[in-house]
């Protein structure tokens, strides 16, 4: 019987439904996290009897046929990029994106990374980097006297000096878009990198048409919502379960089939 | 005999009710339940036996077009009907419809559903600038970016929509019927539109269809020992 395998696919997807809810939850404080979501297509159908078929010598057609199908896989596990809330921490080097684009980080091997997350430091000798020490494109470092920094909406970063003297410019941030920004590859540390899904990254300005604006001293929170989170885990558990009862229904059913003799 | 098709067209059910509940959580599928109906058969002579014989067949597919729930994503490029009517994709197989407004852009900014395949607007792919601002999505399915409409999601719309096959994916083909423009179709941008799977209606029929098919296996065990003892006594008479 088909009902076997058709349960088992179901309960596969839910499965899979209920590890990105998990990790959703797992990274509800993580900066710049952006939620994910399990999307789920039928499978293939059998025809059974076909649609359109003669049913008697009268010519009359069967209207809608018998199309049995087999199941549920997992389309995609697709990124909502959705904005995040923006939390205050009064931290100089505490970035966070209003609006679309990624900064961009420049990874050990040279490759450009994307993050959202914009807790930056300055390395010892005065690099802004990221958590992990990585330099933040297109690589601006403070003099080592500054007081302070400031960063503008443009993304400007002007060190404010000890002597009082007038703020120097030191550089400015820039940001990526991706045309399809969900099509970016994930690989922790808040990272993503830019995949042929996602499109080559179109880099500006912050602020300038098409791309978010910077706050100084706020971040980026997750966009997951406990709610919705919550009630998707209960969705997905409880279908897991019907899909578990169809399997011991149809072992009914084929118990009854094999106790005939 | 009788008992024989009446099994196989309850395990057809079963089969069509855990495709139901497999597909609980597929943006935009629709319900389906097979309905059976009596093959009746004329016996040889009437003397052989006076009923008629009926066996079950499974006949067609009755199918639900109700809307599923619709809920809302925060993605604008979510899109989901309220009314009735599919969107159009272009498949490397030709042309199919979805209710499974999902859509995402491609490299080239054309809009695509999760397998890539390329959504129709009214005229073609509909292409939005990537590097543009955010786009707005009218009732109608037109998407305006940057104050332009860039253009506008096609709704077609089937008389019997019931008969188009199923083509996994979320996608519809059309059968005998051409695609009309749908008039009685409103698309709203950033929700998707769920299942229509009633999980109690789903989780009846089950008990239903299992209860059936362990009473007619009741029924061929006892015909089988009628036979049985019926052949044994003939056995004694000689």
């Amino acid at each position: 019987m088909r009902a076997l395998n058709t349960a088992a696919t179901g309960m596969q997807a839910q499965q899979l439904n209920v590890e990105v809810i998990a990790n959703n939850i797992a990274n509800m404080n993580t900066t710049g996290f952006k939620r994910q979501r399990a999307e789920f297509q039928d499978l293939l159908y059998q025809n059974v009897e076909r649609m359109g078929v003669t049913s008697s010598d009268a010519g009359t057609i069967v209207p809608t046929g018998v199309q049995v199908g087999v199941g549920v896989k997992a389309g995609s596990v697709y990124r909502v990029t959705e904005q995040g809330g923006m939390t205050q921490t009064s931290n100089p080097y505490d970035v966070g994106i209003s609006g679309e684009g990624y900064f961009i980080v420049q990874l050990p091997d040279g490759r450009d990374a994307y993050t959202r997350a914009g807790n930056f430091a300055l390395s010892p000798d005065g690099q802004l980097v990221t958590e992990d020490g990585f330099t933040v494109a297109p690589g601006i470092s403070v003099p080592l006297d500054a007081v302070g920094v400031s960063i503008n909406r443009q993304g400007v970063v002007q060190a404010i000096m000890a002597d009082g003297s007038d703020p120097q410019d030191v550089g400015a941030l820039e940001l990526a878009r991706f045309v399809n920004p969900a099509g970016l590859e994930a690989i922790g540390d808040n990272a993503f990198l830019e995949t042929p899904a996602s499109g080559a990254a179109n880099r500006g300005q912050p602020a300038a048409v098409g791309f978010g604006y910077l706050q100084q001293g706020f971040l980026e929170t997750s966009n997951v919502n406990a709610v919705t989170e919550i009630s998707s885990l209960i969705t997905a558990q409880r279908a897991y379960e019907m899909n578990s009862k169809v399997i011991t229904t149809t072992d009914e059913m084929l118990r009854a089939t094999s106790n005939l003799r | 005999m009788v008992g024989l098709s009446a099994q196989q067209v309850l395990q057809k059910r079963m089969d069509t009710t855990a495709n139901n509940l497999a597909n609980m959580t597929t943006a935009g599928f629709k319900v389906e339940h097979l309905v059976t109906r009596d093959l009746t058969e004329k016996p040889a002579t009437a003397s052989d036996s006076p009923n008629e014989i009926s066996f079950a067949d499974a006949w067609m597919l009755q199918r639900d077009f109700s809307t599923g729930p619709i809920e809302q994503t925060g993605n604008p490029l979510d899109f989901a009907i309220e009314g009735e009517g599919f969107f159009a994709v272009q498949t490397a197989a030709g042309q199919a419809y979805t209710r499974d407004g999902r859509f995402t852009l491609n490299q080239q900014g054309q809009v695509v559903t999760r397998n890539g395949d390329l959504v129709m607007g009214e005229g073609g792919p509909v292409t939005l600038n990537a590097t543009g601002g955010p786009i707005s999505v009218s009732r109608e399915g037109s998407i305006s970016q940057d104050g332009q409409i860039a253009g506008t999601l096609r709704v077609s719309n089937f008389q019997t929509p019931a008969a188009l096959e199923k083509a996994g994916n979320n996608l519809w083909l059309a059968t005998d019927e051409q695609p009309a423009p749908a008039t009685d179709a409103r698309v709203v941008s950033g929700f998707v539109e769920g299942a229509n799977v009633n999980a109690v209606k789903e989780l009846t029929d089950m008990i239903e269809i299992s209860r059936a098919y362990t009473s007619v296996a009741k029924m061929i065990q006892q015909s089988d020992e009628l036979r049985g003892s019926s052949i044994e006594k003939l056995a004694r008479v000689r």
